[in-house]
């Protein structure tokens, strides 16, 4: 049981350092070094650095499917929109260095790309079945495949929002950076509210601004 | 008096319904809203509960922003201990949607249903097994231990070899 507790440790430790130093930056040997484990008993546990990361993705994607799946199942009340997007946020942001660097650790590990892919394709049914839900109670109004377009831009946005969020403002904080997120997310929707949407642009704004953000 | 009770009850909802709807009402001219309130007989009617649903949003954003917002909107009318303010603080409103959305848990593909910890579990059990044959025998301990003499021996020879090449310069 201890070798298990050692394991999950390897790990967290892992996702910390590469979430906060930059995953190319940070070795096995640092992480061992962080732990005060020798790189042996690291070597033991994992004997790849690129296996701590595909261990990463499992839990990863055990975790976003787990958010994603939920409204595709179950319809969500419209004021729960913005804390169900917050959630969305919230994992990645727990597990940023997939996104921050993606293309160059899809390279070194190309196993992760089709799981990416197939996250991404999830992600963008939710939105559809989100904004689907929006237009059939009548709150939005598209006209033919923009619902589509409108999806697929959503999650654009945020498979892209923490790489541009971050270097726009590297001294945000996770709580910001979200709330942000959010609300750029669902001002993208601003122009398909039924009558103009003045009220809804109005909402999300103050909505945000009560944040404290 | 049940009906007292009942005729009391059904007209603190109203009010509250009535008030969400009022507040509810962003984005439409306030007469658009009283004329939608004056069509309703008996039933609610879709309008209203549209209303109703946008008006809850509303009220949620005003409570984030403390009393002192609700006083602004110069309601005063309405008692706030009828009024249920929803959960307002962001975290537990987050909280309750991941308590949700891990209820109502269902993976639509191909993730594998046996958790992480018995997958672990598997690799190190094999793991033991590979180390437990990696171990050497007593008897085996000699012979690696003359192999390492040898090859410290070639590294020393190596190095010597090595050596004179900076002489030729």
């Amino acid at each position: 049981m201890a070798k298990v507790k050692t394991r999950d440790r390897i790990k967290s430790t892992a996702l910390g350092l590469f979430n906060n130093e930059g995953e190319r930056q940070v070795g096995s040997s640092d992480i061992a070094a962080v732990m005060g484990i020798s790189p042996g008993n690291l070597h033991y546990h994992f004997n790849a650095k690129n296996l701590i990361i595909v261990e990463l993705f499992d839990d990863f994607e055990r975790e976003i499917r787990q958010v994603l799946a939920a409204p595709v199942n179950e319809p969500l009340a419209i004021e729960d929109n913005w804390v169900f997007l917050y959630i969305i946020f919230e994992e990645i942001w727990d597990f940023r260095f997939f996104y921050r660097n993606m293309a160059a650790l899809i390279e070194r590990v190309p196993e992760l790309a089709p799981r990416f892919s197939r996250i991404l394709a999830l992600l963008q049914r939710t939105l559809l079945a989100l904004i689907g839900r929006m237009e059939a109670s009548g709150h939005l109004v598209f006209r033919a495949d923009e619902k589509n377009a409108l999806s697929e831009r959503l999650s654009m946005h945020f498979t892209y929002w923490l790489q541009y969020h971050g270097l726009r403002y590297p001294n945000a904080g996770a709580k910001t950076t979200i709330n942000h997120g959010v609300y750029a997310a669902l001002v993208q929707i601003t122009p398909y509210w039924e009558g103009g949407g003045e009220g809804y642009a109005r909402l999300i704004s103050e909505f945000l601004d009560a944040q404290g953000e | 008096m049940s009906k007292d009770k009942d005729s009391k009850r059904n007209t603190g909802d109203t009010a509250r319904r009535i008030w969400l709807a009022g507040i509810g009402a962003y984005g439409r001219a306030f007469t658009e809203t009283k004329e939608a309130i004056k069509d309703m007989s008996g039933e609610a009617s879709e309008v209203f509960d549209d209303l109703v649903q946008k008006g809850e949003m509303f009220e949620m954003v005003i409570g984030m922003k403390s009393k002192e917002m609700l006083d602004k909107t110069g309601v005063k009318d309405v008692k706030m201990p009828d009024i249920h303010m929803p959960d307002l603080h962001m975290d537990k409103r987050i909280k309750k949607m991941r308590d949700r959305l891990k209820a109502s848990a269902g993976f639509d593909d191909d993730i594998p249903s046996a958790g992480l910890e018995a997958r672990m579990d598997a690799v190190e059990a094999k793991l033991d097994e590979v180390l437990a044959l990696l171990k050497p025998a007593p008897k085996a301990k000699a012979k690696p231990a003359a192999k390492a003499k040898k090859t410290t021996t070639t590294r020393t020879k190596a190095k010597v070899k090595s050596a004179p090449k900076p002489k030729k310069k």
